[in-house]
């Protein structure tokens, strides 16, 4: 347990803290593009979908970052403590703090008046996990953080300049639908065991 | 050269530069535009309908603005796009007043002021309240509350046909100040908001006339083009720039920082080797575009080196700006910061600013400028000297960055600028 709780506080000291600003920073600059008083049922939508799914690329993409280096990697591997367990506890905070940060968000929204319910954090959630699930795979597979951030703003640019049907991830904005967050919630959830699989193969590999 | 050559090729070599391509190609692919999924044809008289334009005639703006503008306040709920998606506005009692005064000035009526503290809609002047079927609706209280329509709300205001375009227009000008900018009542979105007017037969084929002549028929379609890569290259060179940099970091930062070489040359280099690599997709699109277009139209019909114009004119200027953002921030912090702050751009950018700008024209250092559709020579015409200038002042904004990357690579050889908050790579995870 001491080691758990050893892990989260280095995790948190070391490697999330500018992630976390950088999080901050987005939920500052969203009502400053949007707005966020007395929106309606329809137009909650925009701020909603268009910048907190970004939640999960500041949170999730970074997870491998640190033993990205070959040195690092080197180090941890003689470690006695899984590697995979440290990662493991790194997703789970950065799922935690995704969705503290989309209650705190949404709760915000409705005391300013706008027309949110319950269901939109989950709505939200399964975009920033599909997101955020894109952005870690793309890390592990490639070993750098920055195409993992590239191949989530890819997806988002093609998807708002032209809707991908089923795996869209702007129904909310589009038709007021959030039948399909399920879809991708699956996806993301998918990519992350994923990653986590790829990350295990290539840490035995060396 | 050498170095040129070096950086080009890793670039290349690159996954990230592989992905931008795939990118890049496929982004066009699924906007329509490679391959065109369009063709120029002539307009057929008798035609339903040859589209809509934007027009400038008072008689039909004026009524319509006025009266959209009293609904709004009405319900004090403003529609707004000051950063090109919608935001709803609401104005404190003071801003209230001051739009009540507005709406007085517009309105045949005198409004009161009570009517102007409560918002509450003049009523008709009889004493009696009728209330619709569908009107009623229950709150989760028990109480009831009453929804007006439209039109009812429109009852209590009459325009005053009186009032001139020029006072109109200063009304105009000081709603939209009350109301933060961008909203529909600036004069620009007045005309495209409320006075749209049916484009005749005769217009369409002097459109139609002016795309063969001045264009020769690809012009139009490189504009189309131009558009929707403009909005890929305003994003994507900035992770190959941010990969470079990074890559540097991790093994060679100390050797490279030691050579003989000048900085400048090192970043002129790493900046052309990287603008190389991202504009190599677009020129071959641009090629076979061509190739497309000459088949459809005829060789002798079409200006086969007007893709290419296009591509240097409107496309590398963005490309430019997106690459040295990427170069300077990653060169001072370190860090991937350079995506986040590229990202906020463009999407400021691609929003729009006030609507119309959204689909044509372009602001000053507007990033990416729009022209959304195929044809519409005239209007490319009209707005062509803002586009050289704003082209210009994207390039300048690009050299400045790469002038400022010189000075911070610089300093760092030197031992200066280490910033204890960017030196997160000398601090790894102690787990």
């Amino acid at each position: 347990m001491f080691l758990y709780l050893s892990a989260i506080k280095y995790n948190l000291r070391f490697n999330l803290l500018p992630h976390i600003a950088a999080a901050l920073g987005l939920m500052l600059l969203t009502p400053v593009l949007f707005g966020i008083t007395a929106l309606d049922a329809m137009t909650v939508a925009y701020p909603l979908e268009l910048s907190l799914p970004f939640l999960g690329v500041i949170l999730l993409t970074p997870v491998y970052t640190p033993e990205q280096d070959p040195g690092i990697s080197d180090t941890v591997r003689v470690r006695k403590t899984p590697y995979l367990l440290i990662c493991g506890i790194r997703i789970i905070i950065a799922l935690v703090l995704m969705l503290l940060f989309i209650c705190g968000f949404v709760l915000l929204m409705a005391a300013l008046e706008s027309e949110v319910s319950i269901a939109h954090i989950p709505a939200v959630y399964a975009n920033a996990i599909f997101l955020g699930g894109l952005g870690i795979l793309a890390s592990a597979i490639s070993g750098h953080a920055v195409v993992g951030y590239m191949i989530p703003v890819l997806y988002f640019v093609m998807d708002l300049m032209g809707s991908l049907g089923t795996f869209t991830m702007f129904s909310m904005m589009r038709n007021g639908q959030m039948n399909g967050k399920w879809v991708l919630f699956v996806i993301g959830v998918c990519c992350i065991a994923a990653s986590i699989w790829i990350r295990n193969i290539a840490t035995e590999r060396k | 050269m050498t170095l040129y050559r070096k950086e080009l090729l890793r670039v290349l070599k690159s996954t990230i530069f592989f992905l931008a391509a795939v990118g890049i190609i496929l982004f066009a692919n699924t906007q329509g535009v490679f391959p065109p999924h369009s063709t120029i044809t002539k307009p057929l008289p008798g035609a339903e309908s040859y589209g809509t334009k934007a027009s400038d005639n008072p008689d039909l703006i004026m009524p319509e603005a006025a009266e959209s503008l009293f609904v709004q306040y009405s319900a004090n709920q403003y529609i707004a796009y000051p950063n090109g998606f919608i935001k709803y506005v609401r104005l404190n009692q003071s801003d209230r007043e001051k739009m009540g005064e507005i709406i007085a000035a517009l309105s045949e009526d005198v409004i009161s002021e009570d009517v102007q503290e409560s918002g509450d809609i003049p009523a008709a002047n009889d004493k009696t309240l009728q209330i619709g079927e569908g009107s009623l609706q229950p709150n989760d209280d028990g109480s009831f509350q009453i929804i007006k329509s439209e039109e009812e709300i429109l009852t209590g205001f009459h325009f005053n046909t009186a009032i001139t375009w020029e006072h109109f227009l200063a009304l105009m000008v000081q709603a939209d100040d009350l109301l933060g900018g961008g909203s529909d009542f600036s004069e620009k979105w007045m005309s495209h908001r409320f006075g749209q007017i049916p484009v005749t037969y005769d217009e369409a084929l002097a459109d139609y006339e002016l795309t063969v002549s001045y264009d020769k028929l690809t012009g139009a379609h490189a504009r189309l083009f131009s558009d929707y890569m403009g909005i890929i290259l305003g994003l994507l060179p900035v992770f190959p720039a941010v990969f470079l940099c990074l890559s540097d970091r991790k093994n060679i930062t100390s050797m490279l920082y030691t050579r003989r070489i000048s900085s400048t040359r090192f970043i002129l280099a790493r900046f052309l080797a990287l603008l190389t690599a991202v504009m190599l997709p677009v020129l071959i699109m641009c090629a076979v575009l061509t190739g497309i277009h000459a088949a459809d139209y005829g060789l002798g019909n079409i200006d086969i080196l007007v893709y290419f114009k296009y591509a240097f004119f409107w496309m590398l200027p963005t490309a430019m700006a997106s690459t040295a953002v990427g170069l300077f921030f990653t060169t001072l912090t370190n860090t991937p910061a350079a995506i986040a702050v590229q990202l906020v751009w463009w999407f400021v950018d691609t929003a729009g600013g006030s609507g119309v700008y959204s689909f044509f024209g372009v602001r000053p250092l507007q990033l990416i400028p729009r022209h959304n559709t195929l044809g519409e020579t005239q209007t490319f015409l009209d707005y062509l000297p803002d586009l050289i200038q704003n082209r210009i002042g994207i390039t300048l904004t690009a050299v400045l960055l790469v002038t400022f990357t010189i000075f911070v690579y610089n300093a760092k050889r030197r031992g200066l600028l280490y910033v204890s908050v960017f030196k997160r790579d000398k601090v790894q995870s102690a787990v």
